[in-house]
Parts: structure tokens; sequence; C-alpha cells
């Protein structure tokens, strides 16, 4: 079915199961859903924008009151609307990081994190994770030591996943952040698969930046997300405009810099913004979440040969498998090969699972029901039993 | 302008989006609950109502 043209109308969330770690928690809510059709219109958040002419103090829609209480949820003094994290991590090293200068990342973050810090022509020195992928206070010590030696000068900012991407673990945010403030460093904590999901409060983390993803944890059309900061570095990330044109004079009032003025607007602000009395509760559930993740992960443990890469218990929704000695063996003499176990799930209505691995593969259950983990946990079951693998 | 007419729309609209969400709390198998079907028939009533105020605004 056509939505438009030759654009096919997106029901993957309506006939399927999707596991896919990235999509889960940005499934928008039925506020949200209801929202974007109404505010869908190019400039629509702009009706009433009135002087000082600035996206944060449109009060219809309520966008100045949701900057108010994001940021105290959040546990910081200011919020601004992001495209997208990646433009947050982008506004933050544009304002602290210049030529040359180093920043140091965990070496398990996100490559937009990477590019934030290159846009800047800044330099990148990692924290090595430990052999189970954690990311320590002692390693970040050591990595700011081996910055200090190499630059002569401490590190301009810490990025610290409080969840990566690629393991799901979590790592000790208030321990690393307590570490770089022993040098002065400021500290981002990189949220895209917490803010929204799980409690955060960045004021207990000793943070100076929260980062949140719309599209990712906030059940928010994309491109959206949030910066948070503190009093301290708002003067500084969040600056307003000084800027006059010389022939002309004209200046711009109170235009952000870093963002170049208004940051969000149409659907991806209204929808973030109509999510997020949901989103604040949910996040309030999240033992939940992890009790419906466990009733999969204790299937597909049942089936022999396959463990959690992951961190064990788990504490987070996105997992790694690893099913090198148990799907990834069917996988060898399977007429499908390694698409094998993606076949399977599609034909049950599950989506989600990179095709064609069967090795390590990744998957968040993050907003199915109990219904729908039961039944995922039994498809799981119910494919290594047809493929002959040993479950018990 | 017919503000029945627009409301309506919107009403329709959004009450169709109550049965998407119900679409994908129960995907892939879609068996409804006693309590989902309910609201279901609710809302489909609903749903036809606001066709009645379309065909009497607007045609």
């Amino acid at each position: 079915m056509k939505c438009a043209g030759q654009i096919e109308t997106r029901a993957v969330e309506e006939s399927s199961i999707n596991l896919d770690p990235i999509q889960a928690a940005g499934r928008l809510t039925p506020e949200a859903m209801k929202a974007v059709i109404a505010w869908g219109d190019g400039y629509s958040v702009c009706d009433n924008c009135h002087k000082p002419f600035r996206l944060d103090y449109v009060t219809k829609p309520p966008i100045a009151d949701f900057h108010t209480e994001a940021a105290a949820w959040l546990g910081m003094d200011k919020i601004q609307l992001v495209p997208g994290a990646r433009r947050a991590f982008q506004e933050v090293t544009g304002a602290l990081v210049g030529k040359g200068e180093p920043v140091i990342m965990t070496g398990m973050g996100h490559y937009t994190a990477y590019l934030s810090v290159e846009v800047v022509n800044g330099v990148v020195r990692e924290i090595k994770p430990t052999p189970d992928h954690h990311i320590t206070a002692d390693a970040t010590a050591e990595s700011i030591e081996n910055a200090i030696r190499e630059f002569g000068y401490a590190p301009k900012l810490v990025f610290v996943d409080a969840v990566d991407f690629m393991y799901g673990n979590m790592h000790e945010v208030e321990k690393i952040a307590k570490v770089a403030h022993q040098y002065d460093i400021p500290v981002l904590y990189n949220g895209v698969y917490t803010v929204g999901v799980l409690p955060v409060d960045g004021k207990k983390l000793g943070v100076d930046f929260v980062v949140g993803s719309g599209h990712k944890s906030m059940a928010a059309p994309a491109p959206s997300g949030i910066l948070a900061t503190t009093d301290e570095y708002a003067d500084i990330v969040l600056r307003t405009t000084k800027i006059q044109g010389d022939i002309t004079g004209r200046k711009f009032g109170i235009k952000q810099v870093g963002i170049l003025g208004c940051s969000l607007m149409g659907d991806p602000a209204v929808g973030l913004i109509a999510s997020f009395p949901r989103v604040k509760e949910r996040v309030n559930h999240f033992d939940e979440e992890l009790k419906n993740h466990k009733i999969v992960t204790d299937a597909l443990l049942s089936i022999e040969g396959t463990k959690v890469a992951s961190e064990y218990p788990r504490k987070h929704t996105l997992t790694r498998m690893d099913t090198a000695e148990s799907f990834d063996i069917v996988a060898q003499t399977h007429k499908k090969r390694g698409f094998f176990l993606s076949s399977a799930l599609n034909k049950r209505g599950i989506t989600g699972i990179m095709p064609g691995v069967t090795k390590q593969w990744k998957f968040n259950t993050y907003g199915l029901t109990t219904a729908q983990a039961e039944y995922l946990a039994d498809s799981f079951i119910e494919i290594a039993e047809e493929n002959n693998m040993v479950v018990g | 302008m017919s503000q029945k007419a627009i409301d309506a729309v919107f009403t329709g609209l959004f009450n169709l989006t109550d049965i998407r969400v119900t679409l994908r709390e129960t995907s892939p198998l879609h068996h409804l609950t006693d309590e989902q079907k309910e609201r279901t028939k609710k809302t489909v009533e609903n749903i036809r109502k606001q066709l009645e105020i379309l065909e009497g605004e607007l045609l």
C-alpha cells in the first residue's frame, strides 16, 4: 500500500514485533501520533511566535513550558531542543573545543560523537574499555593523564555514554564525572539510550551536559533531541548572537548561535512535547521493561550454546546476544545459511534483527507488552526446536 | 467555514489513531482482549458519527 507516489506506507509497527535496537524507544506515543497529524506543516509552531522571536519563548503550543519542565526533570538548569543528539554534541564541541585540542571519548561511543570533534578540528583520545566492555573511572583518569602528557594541558571535554550502543552496558558515569572534574574538565553525559527510558538526574550524576535523543528514546519523530546544561555552561554553549552586519547594521535579537537560531520546529518539536507526559511517567517503570526483557533472554539462554554477550544480569533492554555456538552452527548447513534466523522470525511477524547475522546480534524489547515478550520467547524456542537444537 | 467538519476530520483521525495503537499493541497476531475489543467497538462507532457529521456538513 502506497501512502504517496512511490512511497510505501510504513506499517512495520502495526504488522510486526520490531526488535531493532535503535527504534524501540523512539516509537511514538498515541499522543505524539495525534500531534503529528495536526502539526506537520513546515513552520506550524511559528503561528504564535511573538517577540523576542525565539522557539523556547513560544507558549502555543507549550514549548516554553516544556523547556522549564524538561530541565527540572533532568536535574539541570537549562535545556535546548536540538535536531538529534548529534547536534547537541556538535553544539558543545563548537563552544568548548578548539583546533587541535583533545577530547576524551569512551571508545564505545557513537560515530557522531567522534565527528562532532572532527568538525571543530579537535582531536580524540579514547578511554580503553575493559575486557568485559565497560568504561571505568580509573581508565578515564589514565586517558586524561596521557592526554595531559601529550598536549601539555587538560582535555577540553569528556564524553561518557551512560549506556553504549554496542552492548547496552551501563557505565559508571558518576565516578567518571568526579575524576574529570578533578582536572576541571566538563563532562557530557550521552543519554541517548537512557533519557526517556529510565530516570536520569544530571545533578546527582555531577555532569555538565545531558544529551537525550527524541527519536531514539523519547517517543518522538526524527530528528529531535535535548541538550541540557547547567547555568555555568549555559552562558557559553547556549550563548546568544552579538554579530552585526557591517553595512546594514542588522542584528538578530537573542537567537542562539551554537544551533543557528530556532532549533527544532514542526512535528519533531510537537511530537516530542506531546509524548513528554507519558515519557516522564514511563521512566518510573523501567523495572517492568526489564522483566519483559528477561522473559526473552531466559528463553534464548535455554537454547544450548547461547550466551548473552552484554553484561548480565541485564540492566537495559538493548542486549547483544552471542549465538556463535547455537544459531550460527545451524546456519553453516541450513539452505538459507545465515538468513535462516531472520527468515524464521519474519515468518512469525518478528523483525528488526539484522538479516544474515547469526554469530552476534542485538535486539531491544523496550515497549513490548508482556504478551508480546512471551510470544517472542516462544518463537525463539520454536525456531530452535525446528532446527533440532537442544532446548532445556 | 465549517468548524464542525474540521473537528469531525480531526476527531475521526484521532479515533483511527487509537485503533492504530491497538494494532501496534497486539501485533503480530492482533488477538484483542475483551477490553480492547470493547474499546475498539466504541471507537469505530465514534468514527461513524464523524463520517455522518462530514456528510451533513460538506455534501
